[in-house]
């Protein structure tokens, strides 16, 4: 009983935003067309104003905890106009994100912000999580590898982590040395060679197992490092708070060779190799096990082209 | 003009029909590979299937919505519905909205542009259109295509006319680029492959403006010694929108 009471007054203290944010917008969109072609044009630009305004405010909203998926999807309940909203809602939360790390004044996460900002209308962003505009797979967000496009769950995201999500996409967005190894992954001729069990020669075989890893955990440990180096400089600089799971990824160590060797640790012992088709053949298990190995236990993979633009002058 | 648009459309669709042989499926849109984000990092060392490019129907259906059709169920409004309502208003009502959209396709400076068509009939007749289109230049026709503004049609006896922004659409609306067309070859999940398609790789969106007021369409009509110039009409072409519409719909579009 004592659960259930205290279950209604935390749901109850949640949602304490009501429709206000949204009412000139809702107003406007469902007036009706002016006279003249003049008029109607300036309502337009009218009603794209006020739906930006309202978008940055239920995106505010939703930061400070005062707006739930929930309750939005309740006041725009009728309104034929319900999608152009989240369009514009997606761009609030994409240009808000930006503006929150551009508030940074550590070296990295200064640098990556400034980048996110001037890619941010090439970025091929979806907000995820509200009416019918579910996630591609079951995850809080995601970057596909080939359109190179993110998806963000705002309703699955809790709002503190929300920034460190965002880092960790948009930095697999940054990262041509994943891009590269998408290419040559799936390159005809290696993948004709796999497919008749022909391995071809060595090096043939070698760069594709090592293109593989390139967009598998290669790609997620140039990712996570430099996500676990701005995770630190952001508590720094108090834009979040400490996230459980984050400081496992990043540990504790203080150098940066510590700290990439933990990270990689961190995500190797969570990869594991595949074990279908091509990969169930002796031959290609010992080669990838023995790549493994060698950079488990001698060195670790370049970070390649994000160090080049986030850590190099 | 019209029915240069509805010819061109014929030869495109014939090309599409060609190209649409694959299905993307859910997780391959996803990307497989697995880590992608948050406490969850599980995942495979090397994924499993190889990865192909984006299909060329991807980007038309993108285009498709964001520019001419829309999705009244999730109450997205398209490009072109905006323009037509700032130019008739009420008469509207009623009327019936016939959408149709293809993909212009740019090779050789590697850009795509949305190109589309809305249609407003009362009953049985069709009493304007509006095309974002393009024209043949010269007798190569394909390698020549160039893409043009906006234009707005009326089908009326007494008022045959074409409205026409001087502008190029490629000028005024946003376009993705792209890094290389490559004919992939359909592999599965093990790299069985089997007919080729048209795919894309590397694409980044392009705004070239924000939000455009006064469009300024110049009214052509029919005389006695050909087409001559008209006025201006007061349009606002929110390419600022349009473009953040293509930016979620190229992420959520699955064939």
């Amino acid at each position: 009983m004592l659960r259930l009471l205290l279950t209604i007054l935390l749901s109850s203290s949640v949602a304490k935003a009501d429709c206000s944010a949204l009412a000139s917008w809702l107003e406007v969109s469902r007036q009706p067309d002016a006279e003249t072609p003049q008029l109607r044009s300036q309502n337009d630009l009218v009603e794209w104003n006020l739906r930006q305004a309202a978008a940055q405010t239920v995106y505010s909203q939703f930061v400070s905890g005062e707006m739930t998926s929930k309750c939005l999807e309740r006041c725009l309940q009728g309104s034929p106009r319900k999608g152009d909203f989240f369009i514009s809602l997606q761009r609030a939360f994409l240009d808000g994100t930006i503006a929150k790390l551009k508030n940074s004044r550590q070296p990295v996460l200064n640098k990556f912000a400034d980048l996110a900002d001037s890619e941010r209308d090439s970025l091929i962003f979806r907000l995820t999580g509200h009416f019918g505009e579910s996630s591609p797979v079951e995850k809080k967000a995601g970057f596909h590898r080939i359109s190179q496009s993110i998806f963000m769950d705002m309703t699955a995201i809790p709002m503190n982590e929300w920034p460190i999500i965002f880092i960790h996409e948009v930095l697999h967005s940054m990262d041509d040395d994943l891009y590269t190894a998408v290419k040559i992954y799936a390159e005809e001729k290696r993948v004709e060679a796999f497919k008749k069990n022909d391995l071809g020669s060595y090096k043939l075989s070698e760069e594709w197992l090592e293109a593989g890893l390139g967009r598998g955990l290669w790609s997620e440990y140039r990712a996570w490092y430099f996500t676990s180096v701005m995770y630190r400089e952001g508590l720094l600089d108090g834009l979040w708070t400490r996230i459980e799971w984050m400081d496992r990824i990043s540990g504790t160590g203080t150098t940066s060779q510590s700290l990439r060797r933990h990270v990689y640790a961190q995500l190797d012992r969570g990869f594991r190799d595949p074990s279908e088709g091509i990969f169930n053949k002796p031959e290609v298990k010992k080669r990838l096990k023995v790549l493994r190995d060698r950079y488990r236990s001698e060195r670790l993979p370049p970070l390649g082209h994000l160090q080049k633009i986030l850590e190099l002058k | 003009m019209k029915k240069q648009f509805v010819t061109l459309v014929q030869k495109l669709n014939k090309v599409t029909l060609v190209m649409a042989a694959l299905a993307v499926t859910t997780s391959a849109f996803a990307g497989n590979g697995g880590g992608y984000s948050g406490p969850d990092l599980s995942g495979v060392s090397i994924p499993l299937k190889v990865d192909r490019a984006v299909k060329y129907e991807v980007f038309s259906k993108a285009f498709e919505t964001c520019l001419a059709s829309g999705d009244k169920s999730r109450g997205i409004t398209p490009l072109l519905h905006k323009v037509a309502r700032q130019i008739f208003g009420a008469k509207l009502t009623g009327l019936s909205v016939v959408a149709n959209s293809q993909l212009y396709h740019e090779q050789s400076s590697h850009t795509l542009v949305g190109v589309g068509e809305v249609t407003f009939s009362r009953g049985e007749d069709t009493v304007a259109w509006i095309t974002n289109s393009f024209y043949l230049d010269g007798a190569n026709g394909d390698q020549q295509r160039k893409p043009i503004a906006m234009g707005l049609n009326f089908n009326h006896p007494a008022k045959d006319s074409t409205l026409i922004d001087a502008r190029s659409a490629d000028t005024v609306l946003p376009y993705l680029t792209y890094d290389e067309v490559v004919m992939d070859k359909a592999y599965d999940d093990w790299g069985v492959y089997s007919e080729g398609e048209k795919l894309y790789r590397g694409f980044r969106l392009v705004i070239p403006g924000t939000l455009i007021e006064n469009v300024g369409f110049v009214t052509t009509s029919r005389s006695t010694d050909g087409v001559s110039a008209g006025r201006s009409l007061p349009i606002s072409l929110n390419v600022r929108e349009y473009a953040q519409c293509l930016q979620s719909e190229l992420q959520r579009v699955q064939p």
